[in-house]
């Protein structure tokens, strides 16, 4: 019998994350030495070789861990990387992979979606011509990116990790300055990289409180699976600080979730600043926020759910992680609703699925927030794809308020975009996203209904109602209505992309479909199969041996097809409040909508042009404030009638009134207001907790 | 503890600069003498100086490193003989754990300063090249030295060599900044200097014979210093023969070269002032000075009054980092703004020293590799930057990254190590420090991780204004990116950081039998105060705080 905890040794695992890593270390010195790039597309072809490695080596990695019985974990073991200190305070970390159920999950979505980003990159015309230095910087960074995000799921202790993590967040920050000459991004730019250093500080305080409590406790390691055991040995709760510090027992954990909690939202809030080189080049902007989409978000969820026996330690951290995460969810869909761009509607979008994550994880129900990322990597990647024809269809521009009725020239983008679309509003029993809202929503009914907890149920409601009606308002505001096409456009040369695009679109529809499959609800299959089959959801399954506190809450089937039900209605309601205002637009309604608008415009205007003027990204302050002004009064005659009616109606009030005042409808406040606030609940749990 | 290793290759190496320097104004004078001529020309050398230094370099690389055995925890190479017996001045150098790699980045930068000045030197060459192979050498001294007395005589050729450094070819204000150089680290030095009178006379009560070397040696006649008693407070004896005041004696020389809040002022400003060449020894080398010297002399020696002093000196390394780093912010010379930068990262280097374990001594011990090589680099970089334009001005640059995209990409890399990014020698060093921070007290530790966080995004922002964005200076547009021999320089620096920051092992297993060294002489002298019967001592031996309760 092979030990458990040390796992068998594969030494193939090295070939995930190597191949990636090798070619941008290589393209990055090719291009900074010769100041040529390679000629005929080289760097697009060295790119889709190493993912195709890496998604090979994923796949015969997870091959052999299926047929490996004896053990639940393949190890890579290759060197000592840093040694230092003896006895308790031995500081060792080696250069090791390990290859659990949870990584397994994580390395071939995230090597295998690398693998069609790169390919859609290669084949997509929006990043220039082949051979261009730009060119080769894009394959550069996206190499470097995902290899460190395979590092980063792949690691076997926490020293890795931190490498990974940051690996991670710089590739966000290249990608967000990847105009360093545009002053708008290099600005953009550095907060990604602060908060990237904030989501490391977290991780880093975490790992080094981690360090000295497994040294007190006589087994000084930080092998994630070591500190796991410990932690689960000493019984969570009893594994305390010592008097040294004075706090108390409790808080420890508490602290080290908090830090945990801050790296994640660290990594997660530079998902906002994907859409910055949009302005510049909408080829790029699709790859970046794939690349986001793909590394930061799985990274961001990755860490929560690897360190979820933390949080089953430290309830209260869970539960502030699941409020924050419902009000994250909600505050990102309710700008989503609210933003004319494509790039900034799917970048609020993706922020808002992370919040979903975050109440899932937080809620003790991890299978779900990975099932949640697992799928969101597919109908996300599909979105984008499918927005990224559109944008470069149109030439570049991708305010929704001058396209319209472009599904009869893009039929098959169409398909894929309603597709994608219902995957994310989980409006069709068909895909993946529908299964996973509902054990979302599932989750959230189960939440303790005590204090600020019983919000998260009918926020997560509220948030699937919106998502819904910015998916559907994406949808119609781009492919149906009246064509508003600018002069400089032609309706006639708006074509669907190369097959090669198309069938890239067509894997990732496919999968948001099949998706499904791997996290089946239980009740849904006991439902339509009459019970006989066991553990349909096979992901939860599946990674019952890694995460901790995975049973969920403990409903009656009554209540949990209620909450289904709720989940099902709101994506009704969403859906037919997009029908109302986009589609049929009946006249009583638009002339409330207009009263009520003008009434609330002339009541907030000032304050929306502050706060766009002031946080406005991709406009100047004059520009901001006469785009403010412009889409608010609705008298003006140049702002468009179609986001003008809704943006003025009651979404906008209640945008306005309860949101814009504490957080200016500006998900960076928001985000902001979030690390303030676990930066300060860190505080208060190392210098007052337990005292 | 090795025997004489046949081939004196410390010595070689310690004197081959120096005595190249005076081998030259010897052949000058000569020439001169004999022929009337001008002496030798400026260009031979700075050719035969640019030889003996990459000579010294390859003698490190070839003579020192295949020779030293990481698992020794003692002195290795040694070559001991009698100078000055009488008065305990004995020739006496070694290298282990702590030196070794300090000697390597020595002998690794002083031929490239000299390649970085190459063309810069319009006033006196063969001066320049003269003080810059004297510090060489009177650095390799400050740390191959193992007695008292020999450290000090080259710590005064150090500081001498950088203040003609400064004061020479420095910028505008070179006279005056050159003297606040010296009047800082002097005044510092003399209490240095009492401080080793003192010991001189408390071994020879104790020993019979004079002796100034830290560790007795075959030879030598009297007992090493590691072996005297030393009050921890001096109870009924005269207060001098305590070990606080002596500590504070060495420590206020160190401090001074560290250089920490409030003995800093002089820093910033001669750093600034200093040719390129010479501010990127004085931020390479001069300033490893005080923390070298508190690891091997003071904080060994003293113990009691050092372990005693430790959370009044981590408060202060807090206080210097989030001062250093404030400062850092509103700086408008880039030179200042890496001062700062140096100066927060000798804040981390403290932290880890007095935290007394193993940990924060291997960290810190790498950490001022780390800093040498990372500052270093920017100050040439910022040098480079300074050939094109004639300003260091943070306000007259921005987009560099169009027309210098190598130096961006350089400077980048050298900025995240500097910041302790992942993958660099930044990070393994302060990891190590934090890890041994959190050893000491969580809180410390927090606000250390906390500074570091600060630093990083006061340094980007200055990295964004200098690379990124628009070309708005004209005179920025046509700026010829760093050449190859430029590269060749930088890389040379940027290897060892990557290489510390990919696979810090070797590096560190060198370095932690001699700190596990340090720590041991630590708890034996600590185990000898307490003997002396002081009252205090002996509380100090049983309290959390010795460093005893935390050997393995």
């Amino acid at each position: 019998m092979v030990n458990e905890l040390a796992g068998a040794d594969w030494t193939g695992l090295r070939m995930i994350p190597a191949p990636p890593l090798l070619v941008a270390l290589f393209l990055g010195l090719q291009l900074a030495f010769s100041r040529r790039p390679l000629a005929r597309g080289g760097a697009a072809i060295l790119a889709v070789l190493a993912m195709v490695a890496a998604f090979l080596a994923s796949i015969l990695s997870f091959a052999d861990l299926l047929s490996n019985e004896e053990t639940s974990a393949l190890v890579d073991r290759m060197a000592t990387w840093v040694g230092a200190g003896v006895g308790g305070s031995a500081f060792i970390g080696d250069l090791a992979f390990r290859f659990d159920a949870l990584s397994s999950v994580m390395s071939l979505v995230v090597s295998g979606v690398g693998l069609l980003l790169v390919l859609y990159a290669a084949r997509s015309p929006g990043l220039g011509d082949s051979g261009t230095s730009d060119r080769q910087r894009f394959f550069c960074f996206a190499s470097f990116q995902l290899g460190m995000s395979l590092v980063f799921v792949l690691a076997d202790n926490l020293f890795l990790m931190l490498i990974g993590f940051a690996g991670v967040g710089m590739g966000a920050y290249l990608f967000a300055g990847f105009h360093y000459g545009d002053l708008l991004e290099s600005k953009a730019a550095n907060r990604v990289f602060v908060m990237g250093r904030i989501g490391d500080a977290g991780l880093l305080i975490a790992t080094l409180l981690l360090f000295r409590a497994l040294g007190e406790a006589g087994t000084p390691s930080l092998g994630v699976e070591d500190v796991r055991a410990a932690l689960l040995d000493l019984g969570g709760l009893a594994f305390g600080f010592p008097g040294w510090t004075g706090f108390g027992e409790v808080a420890f954990v508490e602290a080290v979730g908090v830090c945990l909690l801050l790296a994640a939202l660290g990594l997660g809030a530079q998902l906002l600043f994907f859409a910055a080189p949009v302005r510049k080049s909408a080829g790029l902007f699709v790859g970046s926020a794939l690349m986001q989409t793909v590394t930061g978000m799985m990274a961001s969820g990755y860490l929560i759910v690897r360190f979820s026996f933390v949080f089953s330690a430290a309830p209260f951290v869970a539960e502030t992680m699941a409020v924050l995460g419902a009000a994250l969810a909600l505050a990102a869909a309710t700008v989503a609703c609210r933003s004319h761009q494509v790039s900034r509607v799917l970048a609020w979008s993706s922020l808002s699925q992370l919040g979903l994550v975050l109440v899932a994880a937080g809620l003790g129900s991890q299978s779900t927030a990975v099932f949640e990322l697992v799928s969101h990597a597919f109908y996300k990647g599909l979105l984008l794809m499918a927005a990224g024809v559109i944008i470069l269809a149109l030439k570049g521009e991708e305010d929704m308020r001058l396209m319209g009725n472009l599904g009869s020239r893009l039929t098959l983008t169409r398909i894929a975009l309603w597709i994608g679309v219902f995957s994310l509003a989980g409006g069709l029993p068909l895909t993946a996203g529908f299964y996973c809202t509902q054990q979302i929503v599932v989750a959230a009914r189960g939440a303790d209904p005590s204090f600020a907890y019983g919000l998260i149920y009918p926020v997560v409601l509220i948030t699937v109602a919106l998502t819904t009606f910015y998916g559907c308002r994406l949808i119609y505001l781009t492919l149906y209505g009246d064509t508003r096409l600018p002069p400089h456009l032609h309706w006639d040369e708006v074509e669907d992309p190369e097959p090669t695009l198309l069938w890239l679109m067509g894997i990732l529809s496919t999968l948001s479909i099949l998706g499904a499959v791997i996290g089946f609800p239980q009740f849904w299959a006991d439902f339509l199969f009459a019970g006989e089959i066991e553990n349909s959801n096979s992901l939860q399954y599946f990674l019952s041996g890694v995460v901790s506190n995975d049973e969920g809450p403990a409903l009656e089937i009554g209540q949990v097809w209620a909450a289904g039900g709720w989940a099902f209605l709101m994506t009704l309601l969403g859906g037919g409040a997009a029908i109302l205002f986009y589609s049929m637009r009946p006249d009583p309604l638009m002339a409330f909508v207009a009263f009520s608008g003008h009434q609330s415009s002339r009541a907030f205007s000032w304050v929306q042009r502050l706060s766009k003027g002031a946080g406005g990204k991709g406009l100047s302050g004059f520009e901001g404030a006469r785009a403010a002004l412009d889409s608010t009064l609705a008298t003006s005659p140049e702002a468009d009638s179609e986001d003008q009616s809704l943006s003025a109606g009651l979404l906008h009030y209640v945008a306005d009134r309860l949101l814009k005042r504490a957080q200016s409808g500006f998900v960076q406040h928001s985000l902001a207001l979030s690390l303030v606030g676990s930066l300060a609940l860190l505080v208060y749990f190392l210098w007052a907790g337990g005292v | 503890m090795g025997p004489y290793v046949d081939g004196y290759v410390l010595s070689w190496i310690l004197f081959m600069p120096g005595v190249t320097a005076l081998t030259l104004l010897a052949m000058g004078a000569v020439l001169r003498g004999l022929f009337g001529s001008s002496g030798l020309p400026g260009e031979v050398w700075r050719a035969m100086a640019l030889g003996s230094s990459s000579l010294t370099f390859l003698l490190v690389l070839a003579g020192v490193l295949p020779a030293f055995d990481s698992e020794t925890m003692g002195l290795q190479l040694v070559e001991y003989a009698d100078w000055l017996p009488n008065y305990g001045v004995q020739y006496f150098v070694a290298v282990d754990g702590i030196n070794v790699f300090l000697v390597l980045l020595t002998t690794l930068m002083t031929p490239l300063v000299l390649l970085a000045s190459w063309r810069h030197i319009e006033r006196s060459l063969r001066s320049f090249v003269f003080f810059i192979l004297m510090f060489e050498s009177a650095m390799l001294g400050v740390f191959l030295s193992f007695n008292v007395l020999l450290f000090y005589l080259f710590w005064q050729l150090a500081l001498v060599s950088m203040y003609f450094i400064i004061g020479i070819w420095g910028g505008g204000r070179r006279t005056f900044r050159a003297t606040k150089f010296l009047l800082h680290s002097g005044i510092g030095s003399m209490l240095m200097w009492v401080a080793i009178l003192i010991l001189f006379r408390l071994n020879l009560e104790a020993g019979g014979a004079p002796s100034l070397d830290l560790i007795a040696q075959p030879g030598s006649a009297g007992p090493g210093l590691l072996d005297l008693p030393i009050a921890a407070q001096a109870n009924g004896l005269a207060w001098w023969r305590s070990q606080t005041w002596l500590f504070l004696g060495f420590a206020l020389a160190f401090a001074v070269t560290l250089p920490i809040f409030p003995l800093h002022s002089w820093f910033p400003d001669a750093l600034a002032e200093a040719p390129p060449a010479g501010s990127a020894l004085m931020a390479a080398l001069l300033i490893q000075m005080g923390a070298y010297g508190l690891v091997r002399f003071a904080m060994p020696l003293f113990p009691d009054a050092a372990i005693a002093l430790a959370p009044g000196v981590r408060s202060l390394a807090l206080v210097s980092i989030a001062y250093a780093g404030m400062r850092a912010l509103f700086q408008q010379d880039l030179k200042r703004t890496i001062a700062y930068l140096a100066m927060v990262q000798v804040g981390f280097v403290l932290l880890g020293l007095f935290s007394f374990g193993a940990l924060g001594l291997v960290g810190g011990m790498l950490g001022l590799v780390s800093r040498g090589l990372t500052v270093a680099a920017l100050i040439l970089l910022v040098g480079m930057l300074e050939d094109r334009r004639r300003t260091r001005q943070l306000g007259d640059f921005g987009g560099l990254a169009a027309p210098m995209p190598v130096f961006v990409l350089f400077m980048g890399l050298a900025l995240m190590a500097s910041i302790g990014v992942p993958g660099s020698s930044g990070f393994v060093f302060e990891l190590l420090v934090f890890a041994a921070t959190f050893e000491a007290g969580a809180r410390v530790g927090i606000g250390a991780c906390l500074g570091g966080l600060a630093m990083a995004v006061c340094l980007f922002r200055v990295y964004r204004k200098v690379a990124f964005g628009p070309v708005v200076m004209e005179e920025n547009r046509g700026l010829m990116d760093i050449d190859w021999r430029e590269r060749g320089l930088i890389l040379a620096l940027l290897v060892p950081i990557l290489w510390i920051g990919l696979h810090p092992n070797p590096w560190l297993r060198r370095i932690e039998p001699s700190t596990l060294e340090i720590g041991r002489q630590i708890a034996e002298r600590q185990a000898l105060s307490a003997e002396l019967g002081s009252v205090s001592a002996a509380k100090a031996g049983e309290s959390d705080s010795s460093f005893a309760g935390r050997l393995p």
